[in-house]
């Protein structure tokens, strides 16, 4: 386990000591420090999960046990990136949980549109076989697919026919419990703050300032970072 | 080093019984060892709880002083049939402090590993409800009297496991036992007691000293 991991213990034995209590406050005080963590779990902290998951044969991805909430829904393209996505919420969650949901889905009219059309639908110009950039117009992005999640099923419902067996998956898990609750330990003194908070020996503003410290500490600002972002907006252009 | 004198509650019995009689007492006098003891150890025990709070006023906060606490090895456990529960009976029952002063440790111990984690206290008023919310590794403990209620986090068995529990102690295993208390709180037991026994057998205290006959003036 990496340094920056400390066990939530720690935090709420630095609290006792701090406050001046005792090992009777010392259940208490964990279950404050459980919360403050999944507050700034939520909030600060979250490292996003990433999984591969199997396409169910009616077309859904069934959600890790543990997901809390998606960052990123795509697939693996040749370069080893992730391409989104789009999320389409007009895909109905009918039966979504049933294997013969395909087969459920039989349309009452006919979509304007499909995207079994032979033509991509690009939004710029198309001309004689050939695509013209139309100065104004929205460029579009390039989709893979198209899916929705259902966050009371745990799924995720994806079209018919849709063409890739895996999907990746980036996600916010549970706090999981390895031995105790691990913690980053930029959080400590946000913890005992926030235990300090709810005892009513410290305020909610210090919380969110020792919070706010924490995810500056956290996301440091890079050098690296920012000459990187100046390189890449570096571009010929029409100087107005 | 030197050895010190152990102080015991048979020498605090005669201490006060001869600061009454004024002498060595003899069969005249009326209290029994054994009542002046309940006086002694409800006045131990009055007087370690108002330490802690005196402790209180220069600290900030509550805190058990040292010179009270004994570490004991507790009995071994027994399962309750029906509940399934741990438990084994605490030397006497806590003194009525919040858990954490009355009862400052509780921990396994094993000869071949030394000692385990500290069992956390859970107090009364949530025991009922704890079981809703998430628990932290290693095991809790509750309890009623002086029965002491041992639980592990992950409900695992207890079975085979010593005990030791740090704890405040205001009595004895015997008259000859030597006192684990703070000198300074022999001083107020010693004071407690003798007001409380001089107003009851209504000794006129002062006229003794005076070397004027017992009980109350004629004249």
């Amino acid at each position: 386990m990496s340094a920056k991991y400390i066990p939530i213990k720690e935090c709420v034995a630095m609290a006792l000591d701090q406050y001046g209590k005792s090992i009777g406050d010392f259940d208490t005080c964990w279950l404050f420090a459980f919360r403050a963590l999944e507050n700034a779990h939520y909030n600060v902290t979250a490292e996003p999960k990433t999984v591969r998951l199997p396409v169910n044969g009616n077309d859904t991805v069934t959600l890790p046990a543990d997901y809390t909430n998606w960052v990123k829904i795509g697939v693996m393209t040749n370069t080893g990136e992730l391409s989104t996505l789009r999320i389409n919420n007009a895909l109905t969650t009918y039966k979504d949980l049933q294997p013969d949901r395909i087969s459920s889905l039989t349309a009452d009219v006919n979509s304007g549109w499909s995207g079994s059309n032979s033509v991509f639908p690009f939004l710029n110009y198309y001309y004689n076989g050939v695509y013209t950039p139309l100065f104004g117009v929205g460029g579009g992005l390039v989709q893979f697919g198209e899916c929705r999640v259902d966050d009371a099923n745990n799924i995720i419902v994806l079209p018919p026919q849709f063409p890739f067996t895996e999907v990746l998956f980036e996600y916010i898990s549970c706090p999981t419990k390895d031995e105790d609750y691990l913690v980053d330990r930029r959080l400590r003194e946000a913890i005992i703050t926030f235990i300090g908070w709810k005892l009513r020996l410290d305020t909610d503003t210090n919380y969110y300032a020792r919070l706010t410290e924490a995810r500056r500490m956290i996301t440091p600002v890079q050098l690296q970072t920012f000459e990187q972002v100046i390189r890449e907006n570096q571009k010929f252009c029409i100087k107005a | 080093m030197a050895s010190l004198i152990a102080y015991t509650k048979a020498q605090l019995i005669e201490r006060i019984k001869r600061h009454i009689a004024n002498t060595f007492p003899d069969s005249s006098f009326s209290v029994s060892d054994n009542e002046i003891l309940l006086y002694i150890d409800s006045a131990a025990a009055y007087t370690l709880v108002g330490q802690v709070y005196a402790g209180a006023k220069v600290e900030g906060s509550l805190a058990m002083p040292e010179g009270w606490l004994t570490t004991y090895s507790l009995a071994a456990l027994i399962q309750d049939t029906v509940t399934g529960e741990w438990y084994t009976t605490l030397p006497q029952p806590p003194l009525s402090l919040p858990l954490g002063y009355s009862i400052t440790d509780v921990y396994p111990v094993e000869a071949s590993r030394g000692r385990g984690d500290s069992f956390l206290p859970i107090k009364s008023k949530r025991t009922a409800y704890r079981n809703y919310m998430p628990k932290p590794p290693g095991g809790s403990y509750k309890v009623n009297g002086s029965k002491i209620i041992l639980m592990a986090a992950d409900g695992s068995s207890l079975f085979g496991l010593t005990f030791y529990a740090e704890m405040a102690k205001s009595r004895t295993e015997s008259m000859t036992e030597a006192l684990n208390m703070p000198d300074d709180a022999i001083e107020a037991i010693f004071v407690n007691v003798t007001t409380k026994m001089i107003q009851r057998m209504q000794l006129p205290k002062d006229i003794i000293s005076d070397d004027i006959g017992a009980g109350n003036k004629a004249s």
